[in-house]
């Protein structure tokens, strides 16, 4: 579905990607792991359009979306998750909810904010609080649902776990989970790999820049983790 | 070996062309009075004199990257002081001049204390009802000023018993004030160019290395009064009359325009805009107003097209000619440049300089006594965001000559430690002291000054200055100046490869010179504790030996250092003890071999299984 | 008590009409960042299009202030879409290019239409009678239209899908980038809404106060007022905001004569820029 090919990135004069190929298919969850700077973030930035890659092509089932501007990407079904949450702060949290279907009208927004709310009940006792004043993992929890509400085929998911409680990481893994019983592709990265892992069925390990291994979840052993990143 | 001699080049304070031309067209102004009797004449140069010295003021504002609104708030201040001690008695220029500028520079101090404070939009919109406020304290206070009628028929200023009432006079009293504001104008901005200009392109790197940020802004904004406020009274001389409707806002968008179209990036800018725009206003006719439609385009062309103005055009131009001319040298600095790049980038291959390692540094240093011997001591440190704790308890002792690395996973509290020792974050609890004595809660270029010196995780340099300026700024922000300074930093310089590239742009430079003129600067600073902020960060594997480098050459010299890293291999080579920071608590402390082993440490980074299995 | 009323009256006309502006003003700055010097001038200019339908087209007032809210909109969008985004992360610049703007707006309102104030009244005569209290109808209709347009963009921004759009470019524009939102298209509708509200103003109000090409210089300086008061970027606070300033200004001109009041005004709004630079109600639609 997604196929990621030689892809470069550079910031300024710093370079995060050098030739990175990865391949997501269908139906699969992702993970990518690595130590800071390892480029994993990088990756995911690529594929949304936040980042313009110096070299390298990204093909969506096969579109080349290299060139497609970020603002477009959404209405090709990638859904987003950034790093650090980034709720929008001022709005509710159903707006929130609500600005990942923008422009997909109404009645999907409607349909799509039941199911949500459903699943996270969460979200309908905060629904009219500013996403602001949430915790961390609340806030997290606005953030996925943001990106699932578009009921994208492939979800962005970056650093889910960063920063929360056990409590929490519960929780969004099974907002993950939710995901992947409706069929989702999900690439996602994280730094805390033994509960991704647990999601996964399949992963790269990254460092520098570059594709270290890659491998089924019980091929990338924590042993392995550990040296990657200590 | 090391080029000391000439590595400070010419002393950065000195006076350019542009300040020599600018006072010799006020000195030239002095005698057009004498020259001409042409009343037009008069009346144009007059204007122009008293628009360029508001504009003066703009300027000096702007090389602090403030716009300000409220120079005509302290041309109103100078006028109707020099106006009413003329009123009372004291005509002799000799004391009303020097109160025109003393009134406003006083008022202004209290005043800076509160606006400088703000940023941005923030400062304009305050500025712009600072103007507002002004004119309405002189519409409601008629008994004092005159009111809406302003005041008129106020005696001539007098020149040691000299009148001064005729035409001729008050162009030339202008005149003087104009060439005395462009020389205190010029005094200022020469003298402190290197400060100014730290201030507006980077003022936490400049406070960072020592310089007390607030003591030039204060000092810009207090001459900016001053100078106004002598702009205030050559106007009401020139007019017979001081009236409030002359100081309101239009006067500001004008001086404003003179400043931004003439180019703020020098002198001669606010000099050449005044003299165009008021001269063109004059030929728009007598309707001054449609001479605003032109400002107006001017200044959305010069925005647009020419963001240095007129004067910076002509610079950049001038520039372009003489590159023109010196093309037979370029391929030859072009190979040098990229020869030094591939050096940079190919790390190891950098020949005899970095297969020595840190000798040859050692070869060359100058035998500087070792820095103090005082330790930085943490107790119990503390900082909540709001609800969010940020660190907790955090306590640790960095001993002279220790090199102590902190870790731990994102968002564990390892910058804001480095925020908040240097003064730029305040704790919410906990002591910091140095050498025994406590320097909690002190700002940062106290901070910096006492020794406590960081580098910052992005790079960090003066971008537009070159690594020499940069070097130069660093030194003298420190307080070390002078060739002493020089041949402390020379060694870096020459093992890093910046020696050879002193004049270019640091932001020209390859990523990892940047970062190692980085650490350069903070060493400048003469430390005697260094807090390193992902020193290592964003460098090719290969370039990053010369992290270790530098902190063997610095704590050779008595240098303490802490290292905030993720690079664990370096982690591992340069620390023999570290500490693990976790959600803004010491997780362990000890040898990195040791700590690194720790399941908790591990679980850590990588996640505990304990969360998952709760779960299932 | 009479008097005490009827200040009241047109207190809250007044506000009515500075919250219009302040909206446009806040919008602005809240979602662009831009502090836009040019409002004042859309506001003159939105008279000035209203007169000219008016008097030259003999086109009937309510869709003569229509062309004056289509003629502003346009100008503030494409001015926006072609200038002011090429360098809108640029504070200074911006700002400079709003000034330019405006300067080259009142020029052109002198050019064509000369210095001297034209003859435009608001077609709507009268008072109404309540009690023993005489109401001015053109203050009541011009209450009644600021409400609705009020109201309207209340729904707009907290109700819509391109509301909900703005509000989060505004909170984090990479965010809302990689949400499908697309600033290119959003900016320059955004800024050329708020002028649109500023010609409104214009139009509805300059019939009743006075019509002249530097009509925007007080209108500047109030949007500034009330803005910083409510603080830069909230909708409620810009709301709240005008009210009390048209309250202050109503009342401190019965009773404390127009330049005491405003020099109260302007001390408190100085006062809040030092002590909260976010103003009485913080900000709603721009994060920190």
């Amino acid at each position: 579905m997604l196929e990621i090919r030689d892809l470069e990135v550079r910031y300024g004069g710093i370079t995060a990607l050098r030739g990175l190929s990865i391949d997501v298919r269908e139906g699969e969850t992702v993970l990518l792991v690595g130590a800071n700077g390892a480029g994993k973030s990088s990756t995911i930035n690529a594929v949304i359009g936040l980042v313009r890659p110096a070299r390298g092509t990204i093909r969506l089932d096969g579109m080349d979306i290299t060139a497609v501007a970020c603002e477009r990407r959404a209405r090709l079904g990638i859904g987003y998750s950034p790093e650090g949450r980034r709720v929008f702060p001022t709005m509710t949290v159903v707006e929130n909810v609500l600005s990942g279907a923008f422009g997909m009208g109404r009645r999907h927004q409607r349909q799509a904010l039941d199911w949500l709310v459903s699943v996270f009940p969460f979200l309908a006792e905060r629904a009219s609080q500013p996403a602001g004043q949430l915790s961390g993992g609340q806030q997290q929890l606005v953030a996925i649902a943001r990106a699932m509400c578009s009921q994208p085929r492939l979800l962005l998911l970056d650093e889910p776990f960063l920063g929360l409680a056990p409590i929490w990481v519960r929780q969004i893994s099974e907002a993950i989970r939710e995901m992947q019983r409706r069929g989702t592709t999900i690439l996602m990265t994280e730094q805390m790999a033994r509960p991704a892992l647990k999601l996964a069925t399949r992963g790269y390990v990254m460092r520098g820049g570059e594709v270290r291994r890659e491998g089924t979840v019980a091929e990338i052993r924590d042993s392995a983790l550990a040296e990657e990143y200590l | 070996m090391a080029p000391e001699p000439n590595l400070a080049a010419r002393s950065p304070s000195r006076w350019g062309a542009q300040e020599w031309v600018a006072v010799a067209i006020f000195v030239a102004a002095l005698a057009v009075p004498y020259a001409t009797e042409d009343l037009l004449v008069h009346s144009i140069v007059n204007r122009v004199l008293i628009g360029a010295m508001a504009a003066f003021s703009v300027f000096i504002m702007l090389r602090m990257d403030l716009l300000s609104f409220a120079t005509p708030a302290f041309m109103a201040l100078g006028g109707y002081s020099a106006v009413l001690l003329a009123m009372n008695g004291v005509t002799e220029v000799l004391l009303i001049v020097p109160a025109s500028f003393i009134v406003p520079a006083l008022v202004a101090l209290p005043l800076g204390a509160l606006v400088l404070r703000l940023r941005g939009v923030y400062f304009v919109l305050v500025t712009f009802v600072l103007t507002e406020i002004l004119q309405l304290i002189v519409f409601l206070t008629p008994g004092l000023t005159g009111g809406s009628d302003g005041l008129a028929g106020f005696p001539a200023p007098t020149l040691l018993g000299r009148d001064l009432s005729d035409a001729q006079s008050v162009l030339a009293l202008a005149a003087a004030m104009a060439l005395l504001a462009v020389v205190i104008t010029a005094a200022l901005t020469a003298h402190f160019r290197q400060h100014f200009a730290a201030i507006e392109e980077n003022e936490v790197l400049a406070e960072s290395l020592g310089l007390v940020v607030w003591r030039y802004k204060a000092m810009g904004f207090v001459v900016a009064a001053g100078i106004a406020g002598m702009a205030g009274f050559a106007l009401g001389n020139m007019l017979l009359t001081v009236h409030p409707t002359s100081f309101g806002a239009q006067q500001a968008v004008d001086t404003i325009v003179y400043t931004i179209v003439g180019g703020r990036g020098s002198i001669l800018g606010p000099v050449v805009g005044a003299s165009l725009l008021v001269t063109a206003a004059d030929f728009l006719g007598n309707q001054g107003q449609y001479a605003q439609g032109l400002f107006g385009l001017l200044l959305i062309f010069v925005t647009l097209v020419a963001r240095g103005g007129i004067t910076g055009a002509v610079v950049t131009l001038a520039r372009r000619l003489r590159d023109a001319r010196r093309t037979p040298d370029a391929p030859a600095a072009a190979a040098s440049e990229a020869a030094a790049r591939g050096g940079a980038g190919g790390g190891g291959g950098r020949g005899g300089g970095g297969a020595g390692g840190p000798e040859p540094m050692e070869a060359t240093a100058t035998g500087a006594a070792v820095a103090g011997v005082e330790e930085l001591r943490v107790e119990g440190l503390t900082k909540r965001f709001g609800g969010l704790r940020v660190l907790e308890g955090i306590s640790f002792t960095l001993a002279p000559g220790d090199i102590l690395g902190v870790i731990g996973p994102n968002g564990a509290g390892k910058t804001t430690l480095i925020n908040v020792i240097t003064g730029r974050t305040p704790p919410s609890g906990g002591r910091i002291l140095l050498g025994g004595h406590d320097i909690t809660g002190e700002p940062t270029h106290t901070v910096s000054r006492r020794g406590v010196v960081r580098s910052f995780q992005q790079t960090n340099t003066f971008k537009s200055a070159s690594v020499r300026e940069n070097v130069s700024r660093a030194l003298r922000f420190s307080g070390t100046a002078g060739a002493e300074g020089w041949a402390r930093v020379a060694p870096l310089l020459e093992a890093f490869g910046l020696a050879s590239r002193l004049d270019e742009q640091s932001d020209k430079l390859p990523y990892g010179l940047q970062k190692m003129l980085g650490l350069t600067l903070a060493y400048a600073a003469d430390p005697k504790v260094l807090l390193l902020d992902e020193p290592a960060a964003g460098l090719e594997r290969s370039e990053r030996t010369r992290v270790d480098e530098f902190v063997h050459h610095v704590r050779a010299r008595g240098c303490s250092v802490l290292i905030v890293e993720h690079d664990m291999d370096l982690v591992r080579r340069l620390c023999p003890r570290i500490i693990v920071l976790d959600a803004g608590v010491v997780l362990a402390e000890g040898p990195p071999a040791e700590v690194l082993s720790r399941k908790d440490v591990i679980d850590a980074y990588v996640g505990a299984d304990a969360a998952e299995d709760e779960a299932a | 008590m009479h008097e005490f009323l009827t200040a009241g009256i047109i207190g809250i006309s007044l506000g009515a009409q500075y919250a219009l502006l302040a909206l446009g003003f806040t919008l602005i700055f809240g979602i662009l960042g831009v502090i836009n010097f040019a409002h004042g001038g859309f506001y003159a200019l939105g008279g000035y299009v209203a007169y000219a339908a008016v008097s030259q087209l003999g086109l009937p007032f309510p869709l003569a202030v229509l062309a004056a809210v289509i003629v502003t909109a346009a100008l503030g969008a494409l001015y926006e879409r072609f200038l002011i985004e090429r360098l809108v992360d640029d504070h200074l610049a911006t700002m400079m290019l709003t000034l330019g703007l405006y300067l080259v707006i009142s020029t052109g309102l002198l050019a064509v239409f000369g210095p001297q104030s034209p003859e435009f009244s608001f077609p709507v005569k009268g008072t109404l009678r309540a009690g023993t209290l005489y109401l001015p109808l053109e203050n009541l209709v011009v209450l009644a239209v600021c409400a609705a347009a009020i109201g309207g963009l209340w729904l707009l921004i907290y109700r819509t899908d391109f509301g909900r759009a703005l509000r989060a470019l505004a909170d984090d524009r990479k965010v809302a980038m990689t949400q499908g939102m697309r600033p290119g298209l959003l900016f320059p509708l955004a800024f050329g809404l708020a002028t649109g509200l500023a010609g409104l103003t214009g139009a509805l109000v300059t019939p009743i106060l006075a019509l002249s090409p530097s009509a925007g210089d007080p209108v500047l300086v109030t949007s500034f007022l009330t803005v910083i008061l409510g603080g830069l970027g909230s909708i409620t606070g810009a709301v709240v905001a005008a009210i009390i300033v048209g309250f202050v200004e109503a009342y401190a001109s019965v009773y404390l004569g127009g330049s005491a009041g405003a020099l109260i005004l302007f001390v408190t709004v100085l006062v809040i820029l030092l002590a909260r630079p976010t103003g009485l109600f913080g900000r709603e639609i721009r994060g920190a």
